[in-house]
């Protein structure tokens, strides 16, 4: 996964977007919406009233910054083929729908200048083997021909549970 | 209660977080129908008393455990169906009130 923000979005909403809101929906599945609170591994119980306040909040924030700041951001896999999420952003600096980018994911680097396209993706590759983060200059064509030179950078960010 | 009660319950709840309330007040209100001076309620807070529900391997609230009489049942949920109680005591499925 690779989010632009480090401090501000930080591991937390990640975790949160990617993580508690699939738990939320299994849990609501599961249990008809008639239950309180889960046991957790550490022998605690959970409240789920606060599972869901605190996914509230943290799609809120997420979804602030998503909205008014003006460079893109993304969440993928670590392998970095999947997107789980990309900001509306992307379209203003892209000149291409999100939805184009969710329906092939990797497709961003085929609008690379030839010239360019190497290096990002060598970057890409050393990123996803254990890299520690990623930074790249690059120029992009937009459907309308203009070319703009646009910087990634890249965090990894990893689950509690996994270590 | 002066005589000793033939039904015993434990609910597990957590806090006063609204399932849990609601799982209270259907056991009281059925208790009260059905079985009035013959019950007895033990609530029992996890947020309180994590160890008590871990011991009794219960992973969720609310949970009815039924400890008497026999054999021990539990239903998880909010008992707004008292079909799943009456099931468990043995009662014939009666008019709901």
């Amino acid at each position: 996964m690779n989010q632009p923000p480090p401090d501000d979005a930080g591991d937390e909403i990640a975790r949160l977007v990617l993580t508690l809101q699939e738990t939320e929906l299994r849990l609501q599945e599961l249990t008809g919406g008639e239950v309180d609170a889960v046991l957790l591994p550490a022998g605690k119980f959970y409240l789920l009233s606060e599972a869901r306040e605190k996914l509230r909040q943290s799609e809120e924030k997420f979804q602030q910054l998503a909205d008014t700041v003006s460079d893109v951001f993304w969440v993928r896999s670590p392998d970095m083929k999947e997107l789980h999420y990309v900001s509306p952003a992307f379209a203003q600096v892209w000149g291409r729908s999100v939805e184009s980018l969710y329906a092939t994911p990797t497709g961003w680097t085929d609008y690379l200048l030839p010239e360019d396209r190497q290096s990002v993706l060598d970057a890409l590759a050393k990123f996803v083997h254990g890299g520690s983060g990623l930074d790249v200059e690059y120029r992009i064509t937009r459907p309308d021909g203009e070319i703009r030179w646009v910087q990634t950078r890249g965090f990894r960010v990893r689950e509690k549970s996994s270590g | 209660m002066s005589e000793r009660p033939t039904h015993k319950f434990r609910l597990y709840v957590a806090g006063d977080s609204p399932n849990s309330v609601q799982a209270m007040t259907n056991l009281k209100v059925f208790c009260r129908k059905h079985l009035p001076d013959q019950h007895e309620i033990e609530f029992v807070d996890v947020i309180r008393e994590p160890r008590q529900a871990l011991s009794e391997r219960v992973f969720l609230t609310p949970t009815l455990i039924k400890l008497s009489p026999g054999p021990m049942r539990r239903i998880v949920g909010t008992l707004k169906d008292s079909g799943a109680l009456r099931e468990i005591l043995g009662l014939p499925p009666g008019l709901e009130v």
